[in-house]
């Protein structure tokens, strides 16, 4: 039903590539990494970041983490007024969100006679190896998103003291421009927008002691009970087993209709989330896939979207051995908090 | 009514407006028991469609389809159309897809 409704968005290709980035001021989007040695280093270049965007008459955003808000609202001083700041650790949990969040943000605030300036904090010590990948895809598709489209800045700070080298190698690669010492360079390594392949790459084999259950059509009200069940034996709050209950659901429902009919399900927990994977033998194509908002009339097309809004954090990959989806909710942490803080976000 | 394994259909008319009550779960599987339920000349005539989500347990977007697939068929058939509010799955699927900007939402079927 699905594949003859509407958009697949599994496969929907170039041309939902090219809806989300027609429009906006005509120019070029600059995306900088901004390569600093510690706490001073940023101080630094922000500070210089914002007075010549505000001088400019450029809307101002930092997407920072709370220690660093706090921070920079003293080092900018008067300017800090006239900024933006937003949790960029609510923001990127799930860094598939990023896109269609800067997306949104341009539609509110690029009005063509501003433009927007945004520095924004994705990846910082002490995320996960996981996470990191996902940021450096995430990295890599803005290029793609918006490399052809409006005009805005996007500046993405790395700790070079902090991170490890390989993450910074990564950032170089993913970033056409660089900032360094005050002075803005061309990246010898960026490997450009046709080069990005988010969908590529393994991942690392479920545990031994992953629970699996085969499934098709018939089996979705069992695939829901199966990972309630893992929820309440990881005693994942109530919100979030609803949460996963869904996205799992779609994951399974994506099988069915695009994977050949049928997949297998595997829940597992780490030290932080409980996890889950389906695997089926479809092939994924559509290198934006989830990260493009459904438009309220679409009829389909929304499965992945919902799994990336439901989760913490998603990771897909597919080639000719089929598609892998693994999804993580975190098993610890203030839920009451987050969805208070949901709606003020920008989704 | 109409039995499914996991979903419930039943289909009241009156007033000029035709109720239909879900119950269980609207999913992938069940969705097509909800289409051939829908395809009757009183929901065709009905000057007013509301669906009565409160009863279902578990809905997923293949069922958000089929929902607005009765709202464009309604819209361009003169039909009014709303939903109740249902449980906050179904309202945490509605407000993630933006579907819920688009429907209009009602407290109680009547």
């Amino acid at each position: 039903m699905e594949q003859a409704s509407g958009v697949d968005e599994r496969r929907a290709g170039p041309q939902k590539e090219r809806a989300a980035i027609a429009g906006g001021r005509r120019g070029a989007f600059s995306h900088q990494a901004l390569l600093h040695a510690g706490d001073d280093e940023l101080a630094t270049a922000a500070a210089t970041f914002v007075a010549t965007a505000l001088e400019a008459g450029e809307s101002v955003v930092l997407a920072v983490r709370g220690e660093r808000e706090v921070f920079l609202r003293e080092v900018l001083a008067d300017d800090a007024r006239n900024v933006m700041f937003c949790d960029i650790e609510v923001l990127a949990r799930n860094p598939a969100r990023l896109i269609p969040a800067w997306l949104r943000f341009l539609d509110q605030h690029d009005d063509g006679a501003r433009g927007l300036a945004m520095l924004a904090e994705c990846v910082w010590p002490g995320r996960s190896e996981e996470e990191l990948s996902e940021c450096a895809r995430y990295e890599g598709l803005l290029n793609v998103a918006f490399g052809r489209g409006r005009a805005w800045r996007l500046l993405c700070p790395y700790d070079v003291d902090a991170l490890d080298d390989e993450i910074v190698e990564l950032a170089r690669s993913t970033h056409p421009l660089l900032r360094l010492d005050g002075k803005t360079e061309a990246s010898r390594a960026y490997a450009g927008a046709d080069a990005v392949r988010p969908l590529e790459g393994e991942l690392s084999e479920p545990p031994a002691g992953a629970r699996a259950l085969a499934f098709t059509i018939t089996s979705l009200h069992e695939v829901r009970e199966f990972v309630a069940d893992a929820a309440h034996a990881a005693r994942l709050p109530s919100q979030r087993t609803e949460n996963l209950r869904l996205a799992v659901n779609e994951l399974a429902s994506n099988s069915v209709c695009h994977g050949g009919g049928a997949g297998t399900l595997r829940t597992w927990c780490d030290e932080e989330a409980l996890v889950c994977q389906v695997s089926d033998n479809g092939r994924i194509r559509e290198r934006m896939v989830g990260r493009l908002r459904p438009d309220p009339d679409q009829t389909s097309g929304r499965g992945l979207w919902l799994v990336n809004h439901l989760c913490d954090l998603v990771q897909i990959r597919s080639g000719d051995h089929g598609s892998v989806v693994r999804v993580y909710v975190r098993l610890a942490g203030d839920e009451a908090a987050e969805l208070a803080q949901r709606p003020r976000t920008l989704r | 009514m109409t039995e499914s394994e996991h979903l419930r259909v039943d289909v009241q008319g009156g007033d000029g407006r035709v109720i239909v009550r879900l119950g269980g779960e609207l999913d992938l599987a069940s969705a097509p028991v909800l289409e051939r339920e829908l395809e009757s000349a009183q929901i065709d005539a009905a000057p007013s469609l509301v669906f009565d989500l409160d009863g279902l347990e578990f809905l997923d977007s293949t069922g958000l389809q089929v929902l607005l697939a009765t709202h464009r068929h309604a819209t361009e058939h003169g039909q009014q159309f709303a939903i109740t509010r249902g449980s906050p799955q179904v309202q945490r699927l509605l407000d993630i897809t933006r579907v819920a900007e688009r429907l209009t939402i009602v407290d109680a079927p009547v």
